[in-house]
């Protein structure tokens, strides 16, 4: 069984999650077993999970594990069939679309919320006090089970969270006290696992714990960490035959310095490892000459779908003429303003081109300083600052695309690079690292630009809009370097260092 | 169904647990059905109420109710068998504090388990964290399992409490929160029931009303109304009237309605009762253990609600029939006394009667039996110390403390002497009566100026007149024909408390509980139109 660990799957994936979650299909659909394992609780994964093509059968979340609810089909739980709710004593009043109260006499004993992205369904239910406190809170899986009930201190903190199985048993106690004056999770307690009690003092040491579990289960185990922060658990897994750090990023910082985080799987424990897998060779010769006695490994962290790969090229009759693309996270180290800059230029020769942006961002600053260049510029019909999109809804972003460019800082690999070239889109792209050189070839599927040099990005972007035959022969060499990362051709690649 | 409402059964027990014991033997014995229904929470409930020789199937507690803990086998649960969810633990035993300490290899404290010495079996677990913090007290029944389990905060205040089934579902939940004030107060409890239905209350006041209900629907019948006898007013005198479907509910007077019962019909009202009495008429009925109270209530309150007279003590058959003890073969002189040396059982008074009793016969002598009260560092029991000091009573007057061994002592005694302040009835004269004791009281309210009948078993004098009732007890130690006629007296009017008569009394409250229910049953939308004649 192979293991590719992280953290969790989220709402919003960065590509790493979209990485792991995507060599899980890929060796899934290859016939060879793979769990994407996840260590942090999230009710609502299975809803996550399926925005990226995943399910219960090959996401195994710990807690999901300790609950012994992993393979629970979902069923819905309205508010009004909520058979917990003695309704001949307290009556149920709505509050609009988010929430309902229980109330009694004119009192309101309770609050339901609704499941976000639901119509009615039940998410929790928070109970108050005389005195209007909340005292406990009941959380409900998206699969409509009762998962766990906080319980607070007196401030209003967490003070437990109990996990629970479907028979409404504790299965598992995560208390929080104080350290030194400072309140944080102290204890995680195992109740009745197989018939024992397991006491922890930090979830990373629960999480060895259920990995050695999970692998006493199955045989030949391979371990993949794809999460920096969880190397040093899977560093001590017992039952692997090998051990593998991916890595999704950059190592060093803009000087060329290792960040900290990887100093766990490239120096402290990697002779607890069997080796590194980086995505490009780029990335693979820096790491030999600074760690030359590493063993590091090349396998592509993307892989386009069968589906995707069979489906028929979008011409460019079909494509938003003009429209331009960026895909990623809108923070600084992925430089979008350079990409707002680089189209201001473009719309000098094409007044009517238009610039998609698609990704979540953490930094509203940075958003509301673009928004307003936008409206100075008064072109607020054609910048679009699109949501996040899930694999599902991505499609059509990239098939009306004419050209992607990419001003990130640094890349693994350019993974949306790929999905663009997948979809036909040829790319316009800063050079930075890694492994844009062998992706990108000059007139057959892109240009690189001098790194931070919008102008130019903009100079070859006019180029592409202006000629419908370079664009053809653009978006043609684009589909065929997808090939290159067809579900076999990665497969033989990962299955060849993993075995 | 009929339940007898009180809080627990202590080991040391009160008036009001032995009249619910007799109650519940006298029901027993007529096979009409009845149960003690405990409102209050104790890990040693059902080892009190085995004590007392109540068995599983006459007892409910609220908790043990909705705990699904009613019957439940005993199973005795050492350190040893604790599973504290760490490796290598070692045990360490503190038997200053009857505890063991259960710390790792490297000393870090783990739990302190609290234990019975006697046998070792876990009383209460007190739980840490790997960085030293207190986070949870589980406390065990004594049945062994954990029934209640108490979270503590960062600053070492229990903060959520809850309550388990024997298997470990939680049922029911109180919580601890800030007031406006910044006061800790229990701020709410939660009822999750064995179908999953959550109730949610302010008080156990309002879970207690809930706890009646249900026990009204469990024993519900078109025939025959639930009947709650309330024993201990704050419990449930509330509750009771708030209940969703009608039942008899009784409240039975333990005490003096008034806080001077000398002055029945004026002096303020027993806090205890007052809510009651002011809401009388929206109860079914009222117990009064004697006659007496009976008619100073309906002097007093003129209330629509039923009256009835049933003496809380009961004479056991076996006892009346028992071969009598003539005066002659009794210890001549010798008097006892049976209460808690407590202020308002006035003992010093009785120990100044006797003093004087002793310049005349010096035969006499006093014995004393029962626990000394606490009450302001032992005030009862060192003014007795003191009339004795001042009177070199010292070789007349002992303390004996509390015995079980009553037949022995009061067969060999000869008089009774009794000089409470106030009585709700006086088990203790009751008993002695039944054993032929000359009784001496004063004229008080209620019980003893009834179980003592002036002239028929022993001499009632007016109240505090401590002098009269040594008179009296001098008169009688110089008559022996007065005596026997008294001990004789006494053995028979014990009959007044026979099972028999006793049940009669109660026939009459179960009586008038069936005679109103058609009515009520009928007053019920539920029921309108399906009642049967």
């Amino acid at each position: 069984m192979k293991y590719f660990v992280s953290r969790s799957i989220y709402t919003f994936n960065s590509g790493m999650e979209h990485s792991q979650a995507n060599r899980t299909l890929l060796f899934n659909a290859s016939g060879d077993q793979a769990r994407y394992v996840t260590r942090d609780y999230n009710r609502l994964w299975v809803r996550d999970a399926e925005r990226v093509n995943l399910n219960s059968t090959n996401v195994l979340n710990m807690y999901d594990f300790f609950q012994g609810t992993s393979a629970v089909e979902r069923v819905q739980l309205p508010v009004r069939e909520f058979k917990q709710l003695a309704l001949n004593e307290y009556q149920l009043v709505e509050h609009g679309a988010d929430y309902s109260t229980v109330d009694h006499a004119g009192r309101q004993l309770a609050r339901i919320n609704i499941m976000p992205g639901t119509v009615g369904l039940v998410g929790d239910i928070e109970y108050y006090d005389r005195f209007e406190t909340v005292v406990s809170r009941e959380n409900f899986d998206w699969r409509g089970f009762k998962s766990s009930i906080d319980y607070f201190h007196p401030d209003g903190s967490l003070g437990v969270r109990r996990f629970l199985n479907l028979a409404g048993e504790v299965v598992l106690e995560n208390t929080y006290m104080n350290v030194e004056g400072q309140l944080q999770p102290t204890m995680w307690k195992l109740v009745n696992y197989h018939g024992k009690n397991y006491r922890f003092d930090t979830e990373d040491q629960l999480f060895l714990f259920f990995l050695n579990e999970v692998t006493q289960q199955t045989t030949d185990n391979v371990v993949v960490s794809d999460h920096r922060e969880l190397d040093y658990v899977i560093a001590d897994v017992e039952n692997a035959t090998s051990k593998w750090v991916a890595l999704h990023g950059s190592h060093v910082d803009q000087g060329g310095t290792p960040f900290a985080a990887y100093s766990i799987a490239l120096q402290i424990r990697a002779q607890d490892f069997d080796g590194i897998i980086v995505p490009t060779q780029e990335q693979q010769l820096e790491l030999k000459e600074q760690f030359p006695e590493l063993n590091v490994q090349v396998a592509p962290d993307v892989a386009i779908s069968p589906e995707l790969i069979n489906s028929k090229p979008v011409w460019l009759r079909d494509r938003i003429a003009g429209r331009i693309i960026f895909s990623g996270r809108l923070e600084a180290d992925k430089r979008p303003m350079e990409a707002l800059k680089a189209f201001f230029k473009v719309l000098e020769q094409f007044p009517d081109a238009s610039l998609e942006f698609r990704g979540y961002t953490n930094d509203q600053n940075m958003l509301n300083e673009m928004k307003n260049l936008v409206e100075q510029r008064g072109v607020q019909a054609q910048v679009i600052f699109g949501n996040y999109l899930t694999d599902n809804e991505i499609q059509s972003f990239y098939n009306r695309a004419q050209v992607i460019v990419n001003t990130s800082v640094s890349e693994a690999a350019g993974m949306n690079l790929i999905e663009a070239m997948a979809h036909g889109v040829p790319v316009v792209s800063f050079d930075t690292k890694y492994g844009l050189h062998s992706l990108i070839e000059k007139d057959k599927n892109g240009y690189i630009v001098t790194n931070g040099d919008y102008a130019q990005m903009a100079r070859r972007i006019q180029k592409i809009l202006s000629d419908d035959v370079l664009w053809t022969q653009l978006s043609q060499g684009a589909y065929a370097k997808a090939q290159e990362y067809r579900f076999d051709e990665v497969y033989q690649k990962w299955h060849a260092i993993l075995k | 169904m009929i339940f007898f409402i009180n809080a627990q059964m202590p080991e040391k027990k009160s008036g009001i647990e032995h009249a619910q014991l007799k109650r519940l033997k006298l029901f027993n014995k007529m096979h009409r059905e009845a149960r003690i229904v405990l409102r209050d929470w104790s890990p040693e409930t059902h080892r009190l109420t085995a004590l007392a020789g109540i068995d599983d199937e006459h007892v409910i507690s609220m908790f043990d109710y909705y705990q699904q803990a009613t019957h439940v086998e005993n199973k005795i649960v050492t350190p040893p068998d604790l599973d504290l969810g760490v490796e290598n633990l070692k045990f360490s035993s503190d038997f200053d504090h009857q505890r063991y300490l259960a710390e790792t290899i490297d000393g870090q404290l783990v739990a302190r388990i609290n234990v019975d010495i006697k046998d070792d079996h876990v009383l209460s677990t007190e739980l840490f964290d790997g960085f030293g913090n207190l986070y949870r007290v589980d406390h065990y029944d004594s049945r062994g399992f954990i029934s209640l389990s108490q979270w503590y905060t960062p600053d070492n205040q229990i903060g959520t409490e809850e309550w388990k089934t024997p298997e470990g579902r939680v049922a029911i939940e109180a919580f601890t929160r800030k007031n406006a004030q910044g006061e800790m107060k229990q701020s709410a409890w939660k009822l999750t029931t064995q179908a999953g239905k959550v109730y949610q209350f302010d008080t156990i006041e309002e879970l207690t009303k809930h706890f009646f209900d249900d026990l009204n629907n469990d024993f519900w019948s078109e025939t025959q109304p639930n009947i709650y006898i309330l024993d201990r007013d704050h419990l449930g005198d509330w509750a009771l009237l708030n209940m969703e479907k009608p039942a008899y509910r009784v409240i039975h007077l333990h005490n003096s309605h008034a806080t001077d019962a000398q002055n029945p019909m004026h002096s303020t009202l027993n806090q205890h009762y007052e809510f009651a009495l002011k809401s009388m008429d929206r109860y079914d009925a009222f117990i009064s253990a004697t006659k007496k109270q009976t008619q100073d209530v309906r002097a007093r309150f003129q209330p629509k609600t039923h009256l009835f007279t049933i003496p809380v003590g009961i004479v056991p058959e076996q006892l009346l029939n028992s071969k009598r003890v003539a005066v002659k073969e009794r210890q001549f002189g010798k008097i006892v006394a049976f209460a808690r040396i407590a202020w308002e059982k006035h003992l010093d008074d009785l120990v100044r009667a006797v003093a004087l009793v002793h310049q005349v016969v010096p035969e006499v002598t006093l014995d004393l039996y029962g626990y000394a009260d606490g009450s302001n560092n032992y005030e009862a029991r060192r003014l007795v110390e003191e009339v004795i000091e001042a009177n070199q009573l010292e070789d007349v007057v002992k303390l004996k403390g509390y015995t079980t061994d009553i037949d022995k002592v009061e067969n060999n005694a000869m008089m009774f002497g009794l000089t409470s302040r106030m009585e709700g009835f006086n088990l203790a004269v009751m008993e002695g009566i039944a054993h032929g004791l000359i009784s001496f009281s004063y004229d008080v309210n209620y019980g003893p100026n009834e179980i003592v009948e002036d002239g028929v078993n022993g001499k009632v004098v007016p109240y505090g007149d401590y002098e009269a009732l040594a008179q009296a007890m001098i008169k009688v130690l110089k008559d022996p024909q007065l005596a026997q006629k008294y001990s004789t007296g006494a053995y028979d009017s014990a009959k007044r408390y026979s099972d028999e008569n006793v049940w009669h009394a109660w026939e009459e409250l179960l009586q008038d509980a069936e005679n109103c229910w058609p009515d009520k049953l009928k007053a019920m939308p539920e029921y309108r139109g399906e009642v049967r004649k």
